[in-house]
This record gives C-alpha cells, structure tokens and sequence, in this order.
C-alpha cells in the first residue's frame, strides 16, 4: 500500500510570534510559527488579517526573533527550529516568498537538551543574535554587512556554561555599547552530587549577562547575581538614550526591575480577588511598545490579564515601577503590539484575535507600584482586582484555529452532497464543537422573495466608471423585473427595459449605454433616453447571447450567428453573420482586454459536443480558428482572463492567459487554455462538479476576475497566492448569479434560487473548510453518534475547575458581597462570544473570555451532553457530581435486553496526576435514552478498580479497557455482570476496536494487540501484538488484518498482519493453537507488520477513514493537536506511486525545506518513513522558478502543466 | 444457464479476438487455444460450450468482413480499438461471473451481497470487492487461487473421510439413515467388524453432524455462508473392504427428518454456546457450574433445568 500525504487545513495553533516590517515600506507584518508552518500575516485596511504567505517548513520552530541592521529599512527572521540551525530569511515581496539569507549548522536535528534552538536573542541594534538551548549552549553570531550592504554572519561564539539550565534570554539594549544579553539560568551541578535533596532544595536561579565584545570577538560572563526562583521571563527595557536599560524580570507574582549597579525595583502583580491563596501568578507573554518619548510593557499572566507596565526613571536611574490592570483578553502565547495600533493575540487554546488600542491604560485602575509596596510577616502585601469588561482594547477580528482537535468524526448528518467534518475543538471555557464543510463559507446579505420563479438574473452599473451597479434585473418565464439599488433595493420602472418580455441579457454597452436582450430583439437604451431596437428577420427568435462591453454576438433558432459592435458613436452596428451546421448550445465573448477595441474570440459551444473558437478580428471575421470536442453538450461557456500581473497585492507575477471554462451537460467542468494569439486550444482539464450542467457567471474576487459555476452546488473559481483555485461554496445550489457591487458590500454575488434573490459574499478565501461553532462547556474528550436520531453526544472533562452550579453560587455570593457594578460598569455592552449560550446570556463577563474561576487541581468537573447537531442546541446536559470525570463513551445494544440503544460512559473519581497518579474509584455508567434520543435516564453504575479509557460494543455486550484489563460485561438488572478477562495488557488499554470476532486493543505505549473472542470457551485470547513500543494516541479499524495507529510524537503508522498467519488463525478449527501458542518474552505468539510509517510532526489525536467527495474513494484523514487536518490517500496505480515518488525525490533536491531541516530525516524522524508520499512537498512546486519546473519536468518526461495537472488531480481525489 | 452468443458475426480482427479471450480464466483459455490450433481442421461453424456458454464462429465470414470493416470508428469516440476491446473484455468478464455463479458443479466461489458487491467465500477472510470486475481481478489473484487450490484439497479430504464413515455407518444400526432392508444386507455383509455398536452411533451421529454441516465447527465468522453439499443431493458410492454397494437414494420424508434432528442440534449447541459465553462451565459429568470468576444476574437461567 502507498499514500499520498496531503495536508487539508493547515494548523492553526501559533507557537509563537513575532512582528516587524518585513516587507518593507510603511506596514507592519507578523510572523507566526505554527509548528511546521511559517505565516505571514498582515492587517489590512479594514482591520481583517490577512494571510501573505503560508508555507511549510517541514521541521518544528520553536522560537523566532526579528533584527534590523542599522540604516536598514527591511526587517530579517531567524528562526531557530529542530535542524540544529540558525537560518536567517528575508521575505521577498517580488516572488512572494522567504530567501533563505544565511543558514548556519551547529549542531545535531531534533529537539533536544543541550542542541540551541529553543531560545534566541536579539540584540536591540541587530548587531549580533543569541541562539540558546534549554541546557547548557549558547551560541552568539555576530551580524554584520558587507560592502554591497548584504548581511553576514560571523561564525559562532561560545557562551557555553555547563550544568545549568536557561529559562529565558533576552538581548539587552544598552545602546551602541557591547551587546549584551541577559538569561535567567539554574546552575544543578551541586544538586547533581548531593544525593541528600538539600543542594536541590537550596538551588538558586541567576540573571547573567554575557556581554559581547566586538573588538576582541569573544563572549564573556559579564555579571551573574541570584533572583527570585520564581523568575521564567525576561523582557528588556529600552536602553541608550530611550530608557534606562536593563531587564525586566518577570517571577511569580512580581516583577522585578534589574540592571547591573542598579538596586532592584520590586513590585506585586495584581491578583484576582477569587484566586486560592497558595495559586501564584506567572507572566505567560510580554509585549513592549516603544515610541519616540515614552515606552511600556504589556505583560499577560496565566488568568489572561494584561498588565501596563511602566518605569519612572532619570536618566538610567529607575525610581518607580507601576504595574496597572489593562485588560483581560484569553491567555496567548505572545502577543504583538503593531505600531499602527493594533495588538495582535496568538491564543494559547482555540481562536486568535486582533485587538485595536482604544485607550493605552490611561484612565484610573488598580494599580501595584514598587512605591507602594508594604512587606509584612507573612511576606509581601498583596494587590486585588476584579477583573472587568475590555476598556482598552476592542476586537476587531478573529482568526480561527481548531486547536487542539480532540476528536472527529466524518459524517453525513444533513444529508449534504458532501460529508461534514465534526470536530471537538478548543479547551476549557473556549471548546466548542465545530461543523467543519468543504467549502467556502458564505456571509448572506440579503434574502428576498419574488412573485414568481425567476430564470435569470444580471446586475448594470449606468455608467463605466461607477463604482456600484445601479439595477438588478430579473428576468422570469414572460416578464423582466428591474430593482434599483440605493439604501434599499426597490423596483422601479422608469429603467427603459422592455418588462413584457423575458430577457436574455442585460448589460451595459460601450460607457453608458444599457442593452437588454430579449427573443425578439436588441433593445439598447442610450444615456439620454433613446432607444433603439433591433428586430429579428423573420420568425426567427433569439436563443443565446454573448457580449462584452463593445461586441455583441446573437445565435438565432437555427444556428445564425450574428455579430455587432458598437461604432464610435455609440452605435450597434451589424458587421457579419455566420451560418453555424447546427443550433447553438452557448456562446462568451472575453472581455475587452484593456487598451484593445475589441476582444479577439469567440467560443461557441454546438449540440454536436463540439467547442469552436471564432475570431472576432474584422481581417478574418466569423473564421473557425479551432474546434475542441467534449464528452458531452456544453450547457455554458466562459472566457475567463487573467491579466499579467507583477507584484500585486500577494506579491506575484502573473502571465496573461485566457483560459476557455465550459460547462458540460454531464456535469463536468471543461478548462482549457486559449493561445492569445492563434486561438488554438491546448492543456486541457476536466472536472466533475456535480450531477447539473455547471452554468458558468463572471465574479469579481478581490478585485480579479473569478468565476462562479453553479452546477448542483456553487463553486468559484478565483485566484489565490498565485494558484487558481477551483472551491465549492457552502450554499444551496444557484439558479443564475451575477456579480454586484454596492456600497454595503463591495464583492459580492446575487443570485436566484427557486422563488427568491439571493445576495451573499464569498469569505475567507483560501480556506478549505468553513465551519459553524456550538460552544461547549468544559474541555471535550470523546463524542459518539447516536445513529437513528442522529445526535451527538459529547463527554466533557476539566481539571481544577468548579462544577457550574458551584460557579454560579460563588457567583452570586461575589455578587451581592460587591454590590452590583461596584468594580465599575459590569454592563458595557462589551459582549464577546457568549459562553455556553443557555444560561450566561445577560453575563458582561463571558468566561470564553474570562476563563472559568481556578479550583485546586484535584477537583474535576465534568458533564455528558446530547446535542441535535443541526440546531446546535443542547437538549440534554448531565453534570456529573462527585469529582467525577467522563473519559469514554459509546452507545451499545446488548443483545436480547430490552432496552435498545443504551449509551456507557467510563468515569473515574477524583483522579489525579501529581505527585503520583491517583484514582478514587472508576465508575462505567449505563444511560437509557428517552424523549426519543433527546434526553438521558440513568439505568445503573458499576464500580470497577481503574478508569476506564475505552470502551467498545463487541456481539451484544460492552467491552471495556481497565487499565490493563480487557473485560467484557453483560447488563444486568442492578449493575453490569463481569462475563470475562484479559489481564495480560502491559500498561494501559486505550482503544478498543473489532471487527467480527476479533478485537484490536490498542495499548498506551505498547501499539496494538490483536485478540480474539473464543464463545464456546468464553475467553478473550491475544494472538498478535506489535513489535515496536509505541505511545498510541489515536486508532482506527482498516480492514480485517489492518490498523492504523498514531503515536504521541507525531507518526502515523499503518500495522497489518501477514496474510498466511491471519489465515492460519481464521482456519485453526480445533482452537487449540491459539490456546497454547506462547510468545517470547510475555508478548504474543505472532507479530503485526508495519507497512506503513509517515512522521506528521504533530501529534494525532483522531484517525477516521472516509471519502471526502461524493464517489470519491476513501482515504484515512486526521486531526492534530496543533488543529489540522489531513489526509492520506491510498495511490491505486503504480504509474502514480513512480511519478510522485520521482516528483518528490527531485523536490527535495532542488527545493530544501527553509529552516534547514533535511525533508526526508523530517519524515523519518521516529521511524524510516515507508511507502509514503509527501503530498506537501509535492505541492510546493508551482512556486518553484519556472525554470527549475521545467528542469524537474524534463526529467520526468513530462512538462509543467502535466505535473500541475497531476497534483490537482491527486488534490481533487480528495477534496 | 445463460446461453450467450459472444460473436455471431465477428467483425474484430484476429488480434483483438486474442486479446478478448484473454479475459477468460485459465480453463478457457486452455479450451480456446486449443480450439484455435484445431482451426484449420474444423468446419467453419464451430461451437464450443465452455461453461455453459456457447461460442459460434464463423471463420470464414470473419477474415470477410474484417476486410470490408476494417477502418470503422470506435464507437467510444477516436479511433482507439483499445477502449472497445477493454469494454468487452469487461463485459466478458462480467458474463462469465454469472455463468459461474449459477454453476452447480461446484460450490458458488462467491456470493452477491444485496448492496451489490461480492463477497468471495474462498479466501479465508472473505474480502468485499465492489464490482464484478474487482472480483474477477481478484480471482485471478495467487493469494485466491492458494485459497482455492487449499479449498479444494480440504473438500477433497472431507469427501474421502465422509466416503469412509458413510461406509462404516452402513454397517451400524438404530440411527442409520438407510432403510431396513439395507441394514439387514449390511449386518450380512459384515459380519465380524472390529468396532462395538456403540462406536458405531457415535461414528454415525458425529459424521451426520459433519457432513450436513461443515462449517459447523469454525461457525465464527462464517456461520452465514453455507456450503450446499448435503447429503440428499448427492449419490454416493461406497466401497467398503473392496465390496462395492449401490448408491442409496433417500426419500424425502428421511430427508425431513433428518433436517428437523439437525437443526434441533443445531439449536441445542447455540443455547449450550449462549451458556458457556454466560460464563456457565461444565464439570466432567456434564453437569453446568457457575464460573467463580464471572457475575451473574439474580435471576440467571439455569442451563442444567433449561438443557434438561
């Protein structure tokens, strides 16, 4: 078995981030690490973040740090990831890519202790950078430029110091000194020796400065004192000139001013009044704005409060540090202050956000000062706030991310052409179940009924160079109707149009002239009012038209063509008339291309399958430049044009192409591409769009021209970083379209369906799923489908929280010892997100926001939830009490019992992790559905003596793992009646799957086990496991000998048992074999195989095998921890496995990854990858140079567009 | 038993033709080659019954109007005969499927599945192939025809073991299948056998289990796919010490019988399976005790009062 590895939707968690001014110019981007993806980012004008660049990097980043050089007007990356690298890049905005600048080798790939990569530094001036490990290394490279003003970089000097841990590293700014960095380091070499604990319990944390020496090219340990051992963050304060130099330290629960000759300046962070008193507060992310006279902090803490940190200094003399309460946004990994006023919020969990400065902290709040701060016996006064609605900040977009996917599950529960994609997304306050569709999402404006069914619909400006449409107009089977658009959308008839009739186009000819085309005639309507009309000869009736702006071609019954263009003054005039052998299926004009008079083709479509292409040009008029025949009768043609383009708003060049679009009447969408100069066709691509004839209708997407096809779903088709897409729109299926333009929405598309006008925008464009949230209470684990009714039902679970009624009460009590709004305007309209969307409607504090109240982590609330996923609504929600927490699920019919599908859930009581892990009791609990599905009633409990992690129907009974026990149970009248054991599981049984007779467990951290249930023994036998340990942390059925697994360092594997020993099993008729068989070493007497191994470089929590596309075969898609999804698809010719392996050997040769990790010892990290194509790989090669395409090409025997045929091909087999 | 005239006028060159029957399994393929060496002796209609298909060829005719037809358009569009050829091969393909199916020489090798897919009973894991075409691929896989070669052997050998019970059951007596009569010739005909009478039953209760039902005994995975050799449709010879004896024919009424016992058995042996997968356990008097290990309802059937 070989597959293709194609990545779906693209992580969307963010590591970190950093921002600058990478493109050069004014504006000011953001750099995101997203694992193994590099985004560039972007606000626009209308505060909407806009992605620039996405591109993998196939290694994991783990920090970046952004340095200007001196003079300079551009910024530079370094990224510091797994390769053992340090890699510079520079964007350039001409290719629309990053340049890899320098990449310099220190040390091992992976991540690990002693190898740098996890931290950098930067000095403040750019003049050198520090890359620094978690332990020991630190390495310094000396940046610098040469004569022709290009950057270089010395080779490495060492700052090592060993036996000492670093926690932060930050570059000091201390003007144009020796730069200086600061790191806050633990030396363990004492407690190394010590084997009594007292050296450990005695370590003491320092802040080092290592100063650079440019003159003498050496690093050296500059100043260490000890700090506070709560010390994890460093920031730097702006020094030479600006500020006072130094480092904040950030430590739990203060912040503390350091600088070398300097007395610290201490203060208390603020904390919240409901916080335990043994919980401390961390910084968890920092932010510094500087301006020219003034410069302060922003500084999150682990509750998602931010903090203006400020400094009253003379000179370099700190005399104050106050620490105010700003706002209170969810907890982020970093956070970026753009000096256009935005701030930019990299959640930790679930979806980012931009936020615009309304205020910088001016106004009154709480406040902690070093001035102020009161030590008494039992330490430091504290500071107490409450935290309030946003004051500061507002938010103005949102970027979605389904990290962390917990579970999925493909399904067609609205019966929609294609499957749905359930997600269980997010953590704590901000899980939600997301819908996920393939497809565009939709944002409907405006639904309107009409009187009758309409069949056509257009929209007309009055004049060129209005910049909105005046008039839609409708046509329907014996009347037009024409809307005038303004404030509102009213029907008006002083437009000219004749309504009496249908029309077959409208649209506006030469400046400001307007034509109506109808089956009897041309009726042009000029600018004062006059009207001329054009009749047709005989009985002959207008059937198809095709017009742009000056050109105007008519098909009469019969197969005439005749053409008209419109004079210079203002005229249409006849110029030539064409016999076609047969009637006209359709005809399109192109547009006339800019500068030109007239557009040179037009292409018409025959019922004889056959496309023509005829010039327009007065030389050859109505001359046959070439025909295409198509598998069946086009239903509707368009000539899309793409204008040559260089360094546009994505920043890359385009050639002039037209491409000819037609939709055939089979359904399929026809692309070829039309020479510009003889008309001939050439490349062509076919693909099914659904099973009605695709209509075809010119859009507008981002200011290019796109195209929407509307077969029995809409799709468009626009141009996106530089590639043509080709995406399904989540709408109902369209009658006819147009675009239209007004000034409440500049972009958008009206259409008709059934009895009513429709207009809507096209969003996100880009993405590959669109998705639709219902907000979930606590962080879910597990769901499962209840099949007849279609509901799903959600188990959720969070650690150190408190149950919602123990909230509410706490609440309440808060409340009314506060007295309503005494921390100041609860009510300001400030509504986010609402939380659970039941009961916290009228609540000023959304806890999606807020965060829930911190509880003592062994406490666990937990709730099961039956949810009608077309509604989104909840129509059962069980809290459990006790301290008890879900963990597994699924429903079981027990086999002649009375009452049907019942639903178990696996619970453990008061468990807990540290210092040693602990359970209470574990319970399974039998729940009976009632009110048809909607609700739950609990049948009984069980104890059992561990958690039950999985649980699985097998023939009529309820399997459940035990810790290591595989145990099947019966249901009985008061508990659940333990029918048989396996005790013979190494450590944990996480997932149980079966299929027949067999079971596959699989185990925590020992991979799969095959077992077998024996009846007429009643005993549970293991016959195969696997022979590599591996930390399983998703599995799914394949087929009768195959599983696929994934483990928890991002590998997703493929095991199967061989053939003559799954027969050998399945014919042992005696049994005896499987009874006796003995395995070495306690394992199993007969080992899977891996046949497949591929390293995702994420870890897979979900593993589901289906089709994407209707008819579509069937591929395994994930979801991960960081929120992708993707998909791996089986290859079914060995023709395609040689060409993609080719294609990929040839990518990693000439295209290396960025930040220098080598693509194949990515792919191998755990495990040698097997039988695996990149498909990630492979689809960066469009945005090679054309020449190393053609290179590549040629040595696949190939050309460019085949290869890019093959990889929309391979893509369209999925999605 | 569908008769299907393949190429009544063939009008495909002698190429293609080869190419079409190299769709056919291995046997017809044997069958046709040397039909084709035996060309040049036999008279131009030649018909050929390979599976109950009946070939007509007209050679004469053929080499004719291959001439006249020669460039003639496929009918798939362009002038490509492959994708005819591959059509037809398909279609043969399809064809020979069906014709197999309704064989009744053989147990049926496959077995259509209402959602339309096949489901091969050879291999031992019963793969689901979506089409005839899948499923004629797969025939002609090394793995099926291992399967099939591993298959057949078994039949033979429980065949041969089958032929050698019914031939000592003819000499036991009580529960024997036969007639009267027939017992009185065998006691006459074997006068001195070394076995016991009670040897016998058992010999001849546990071979009618064996042969009425095969799959029995591996009722796992297979318990819904039932091979159809039964003793009443089938006549079998015995031979015993070198003495031949006249194949028996069983009335219906026996036949009846013998159903009803075997499904009554049948029935006994899934409620003895229902109670041991309950946890039941039998001692070595064939009484039924609680498994120490297992719960049990309050209310729990008995098997020793249920089985009595």
């Amino acid at each position: 078995m070989y597959l293709y590895s194609l990545t779906l939707q693209r992580a969307g968690g963010i590591v970190c981030a950093t921002n600058g001014n990478f493109v050069g110019g004014k504006t000011q981007e953001i750099v995101v690490a997203r694992g193994k993806n590099l985004d560039l980012l972007r606000p626009d004008e209308s505060g909407k973040l806009q992605t620039l660049l996405s591109v993998d990097v196939f290694g994991a980043i783990r920090s970046l740090a952004q340095f200007r050089l001196t003079g300079s007007q551009k910024d530079y990356l370094v990224v510091g990831s797994d390769s053992g690298r340090l890699v510079i890049l520079e964007y350039s905005r001409e290719h629309n890519m990053f340049h890899k600048v320098h990449q310099e080798t220190f040390g091992k790939s992976g991540c690990r202790r002693i190898v740098p990569g996890q931290f950098l530094a930067v000095d403040p001036k750019g003049r050198a950078v520090m890359v620094a490990a978690c332990e020991k290394q630190k390495l310094v490279y000396v940046l610098n430029r040469d004569a022709a003003a290009r950057l270089t970089i010395s080779s490495p000097l060492e700052a090592h110091k060993s036996h000492t841990i670093t926690y932060s590293v930050v570059g000091v700014d201390c003007g144009f000194d020796n730069p200086i960095f600061a790191s806050i380091e633990l030396d363990y070499s004492e407690s190394d020796l010590d084997p009594t604990g007292q050296a450990a319990a005695d370590a003491q944390k320092h802040l080092t400065f290592y100063e650079l020496d440019l003159g003498l090219n050496h690093v050296s340990r500059k100043w260490s004192e000890p700090v506070d051992n709560g010390a994890n963050l460093l920031v730097t304060v702006p020094g030479g000139g600006d500020g006072p130099s130094g480092v904040l330290v950030c430590a739990e629960n203060f912040v503390i001013y350091k600088n070398q000759g300097h007395p610290d300046v201490r203060a208390v962070i603020p904390r919240h009044t409901d916080l335990p008193a043994e919980r401390g507060v961390l910084v968890v992310s920092a932010a510094t704005h500087r301006q020219k006279s003034m410069f302060f902090f922003l500084l999150q803490t682990e509750y998602g409060d931010i903090f203006k940190v400020t400094l009253e200094h003379e000179g370099d003399r700190v005399t104050e540090l106050k620490i105010k309460y700003f706002d209170t946004i969810p907890v982020t990994t970093s956070m970026c202050v753009l000096k256009t006023g935005f701030l930019f919020a990299a959640s930790e969990f679930g979806n980012h956000a931009l936020y615009q400065f309304q205020a910088i902290g001016e106004a009154e709040d709480i406040e902690a000062s070093s001035a102020t701060l009161m030590e008494t016996d039992e330490g430091f006064q504290p500071v107490f706030f409450q935290p309030r609605g946003l004051k500061n900040l507002v938010r103005i977009d949102l970027v979605e991310s389904l990290m962390p996917i917990m579970d999925m599950k493909i399904l067609n529960l609205f019966e929609e052409e294609t499957p749905q994609v359930f997600t269980l997304c997010g953590r704590g306050p901000r899980s939600s179940l997301r819908i996920l569709r393939p497809g565009l999402a939709i944002n409907e404006m405006a639904v309107s009924q009409l009187p009758g069914t309409p069949s056509a619909v257009w929209t007309v400006k009055k004049n060129i160079n209005d910049e909105f449409d005046a008039y839609i107009v409708v046509s329907f089977v014996n009347a037009t109707l024409v809307l005038s658009i303004g404030e509102t959308i009213e029907e008006v008839s002083d437009s000219g149009f004749l309504d009496t009739t249908p029309s077959l186009s409208v649209s506006l000819l030469g400046d400001e002239s307007l034509m109506q085309v109808h089956p009897n005639g041309i009726r042009h309507i000029r600018e004062d009012g006059r009207i001329n009309e054009w009749k047709t000869p005989g009985k002959k009736t207008i059937v198809k038209v095709g017009s742009n702006r000056l050109q105007v071609v008519i098909a009469l019954s019969g197969g005439e063509l005749i053409y008209f263009e419109m004079d210079l003054t203002g005229q249409l005039m006849e110029v030539e008339k064409h016999e076609m052998p047969g009637d006209v299926a359709c005809l399109d004009i192109a547009p006339v291309p800019e500068g030109r008079q007239r557009s040179r083709f037009l292409a018409v479509g025959s019922y004889d399958n056959t496309i023509r292409i005829l010039s327009l040009d007065p030389d050859d008029c109505m001359q046959i430049l070439s025909v295409q025949s198509v598998s069946s009768p086009p239903e509707s043609l368009l000539l899309l044009e793409v204008m040559a383009s260089t360094g546009g708003e994505d920043g890359a060049d385009h050639p002039a192409s037209v491409f000819l679009n037609a939709g055939l009447q089979n359904g399929v969408l026809f692309r070829t591409v039309v020479d510009m100069v003889t008309g001939q066709l050439s490349d062509t691509r076919s693909r099914f769009l659904g099973l009605r004839a695709p209509k075809l209708f010119s859009a507008t997407v981002r200011g290019r021209q796109a195209m929407l096809c509307l077969s029995s779903r809409p799709w468009l088709g626009y141009i996106h970083q530089g590639h043509f897409l080709l995406t399904p729109l989540s709408y109902e299926a369209l009658e006819y379209a147009a675009s239209f333009s007004s000034d409440q929405c500049a972009e958008g598309v009206v259409a008709v369906a059934n009895e009513a006008l429709r207009i809507f925008t096209v969003e996100r464009l880009g993405e590959t799923f669109n998705e639709t949230v219902v907000p979930l209470r606590y962080t879910p684990r597990k769901f499962v489908l209840l099949p007849k009714r279609k509901h799903l039902i959600v188990i959720e679970s969070d650690q150190g929280a408190f149950t919602a009624e123990e909230r509410e009460a706490a609440r309440k009590e808060c409340l009314e010892a506060a007295g309503m709004g005494e921390n100041g305007n609860a009510n300001n309209g400030e509504q986010m997100e609402n939380g659970d969307g039941d009961d916290e409607k009228e609540d000023a504090l959304p806890d999606e926001q807020y965060g829930y109240p911190k509880a003592e982590s062994d406490r666990w609330a937990s709730c099961i939830r039956v949810l009608d996923p077309k509604t989104g609504n909840t129509t059962c929600l069980l809290e459990l009490q006790d301290n008890e927490a879900a963990f597994s699920i699924c429903t079981v019919n027990f086999h002649d019992k009375e009452y049907g599908t019942l639903l178990a859930v696996g619970t453990a009581k008061g468990l807990q992790f540290w210092p040693k892990r602990t359970v209470a009791a574990g319970f399974i609990h039998i729940y009976r559905f009632v009110e048809e599905g909607k609700s739950l009633e609990l049948l009984h409990k069980t104890q059992v003596e561990g958690v039950p992690l999985a649980l699985h129907q097998f023939q009529g009974r309820l399997l459940a793992g035990i810790g290591p026990v595989l145990r099947l149970y019966d249901l009985g009248k008061r508990r659940l009646l333990r029918k048989c054991e396996n005790k013979l599981f190494p450590h944990t049984i996480v997932s149980i799957n079966t299929y027949r007779d067999r079971i596959y467990v699989g185990d925590i951290q020992e991979s799969f086990h095959y077992c077998k249930y024996r009846r007429d023994e009643n005993q549970l036998y293991i016959f195969a496991d696997d022979s590599v340990p591996r930390w399983l942390t998703a599995a799914h059925h394949i087929d009768f000998d195959t599983m696929a697994g994934a483990d928890k360092f991002g590998n997703i594997y493929f095991v199967r048992l061989p053939q003559d020993l799954s027969d050998e099993i399945e014919e042992d008729p005696t049994g005896g074999k499987i009874k006796w068989e003995q395995g070495k070493l306690n394992g199993a007497p007969n080992k899977v195989e891996e046949i497949v191994q591929f390293h995702i470089g994420d870890v897979v929590t979900c593993l589901q095998k289906a089709s994407l596309i209707p008819g579509g075969g069937e591929c395994v898609i994930y979801g991960t921890v960081m929120g992708s999804v993707g998909a791996l698809l089986p290859f079914i010719s060995r023709e395609d496995v040689d060409f993609f392996s080719h294609l990929e050997m040839h990518m990693r040769q000439e295209h290396p990854p960025l930040c220098g990790r080598d693509h194949m010892a990515f792919r191998s990290a755990y495990f040698p990858v097997k039988d695996v194509i990149d498909g990630d790989l492979c689809e960066q090669f469009p945005t090679l140079p054309p020449d190393l395409q053609r290179k590549i090409a040629d040595e696949l025997d190939r050309t460019p567009g085949e290869i890019l045929k093959k990889l929309e091909d391979a893509r369209n087999k999925i999605i | 038993m569908a008769c299907v005239p393949l190429f009544l006028q063939s009008a495909v060159d002698a190429k293609t033709r080869n190419t079409i029957f190299s769709a056919y399994t291995s046997e017809a393929e044997e069958i046709n080659r040397k039909e084709d060496r035996d060309l040049a002796v036999v008279p131009p209609f030649v018909e050929l019954q390979i599976f109950g298909f009946v070939l007509i060829r007209d050679r004469g005719q053929s080499s004719q109007s291959q001439r006249q037809q020669s460039p003639r358009m496929s009918t798939f569009g362009g002038d490509s005969w492959g994708r005819e050829a591959h059509h037809r091969k398909r279609r043969v393909d399809d064809l020979m499927l069906s014709s197999s199916s309704g064989d009744a020489a053989s147990s049926p090798s496959f077995k259509k599945l209402s959602s339309g897919k096949f489901v091969c009973l050879v291999c031992p894991h019963n793969p689901i192939l979506d089409n005839p075409l899948m499923l004629s691929m797969h025939n002609k896989g090394s793995r099926h025809i291992a399967a099939e070669s591993k298959a057949r052997e078994s039949e033979l050998s429980k065949r041969d073991e089958s032929k050698k019970r019914l031939a000592l059951s003819a000499d036991s007596t009580g529960l024997s299948n036969s007639g009267n009569s027939r017992q009185q010739i065998k006691n006459v005909m074997f006068p001195n056998k070394p076995l016991i009478q009670k040897t016998m039953k058992a010999i001849s209760e546990s071979q009618c289990k064996n042969v009425d039902n095969p799959n029995a005994a591996n009722a796992g995975h297979c318990s819904n796919i039932t091979t159809s050799s039964s003793i009443g449709d089938s006549n079998y010879t015995c031979t015993t010490d070198g003495i031949s004896v006249p194949p028996r024919n069983i009335t219906g009424t026996a036949n009846k019988i013998l159903a009803d016992w075997n499904s009554e058995l049948l029935e006994r042996r899934e409620k003895e399976l229902k109670f041991t997968a309950a946890g039941w356990k039998r001692d070595c008097h064939g009484k039924w005790y609680r498994d120490e290990n297992v719960e049990f309802d309050s209310d729990e059937e008995d098997p020793n009062m249920v089985l009595e």
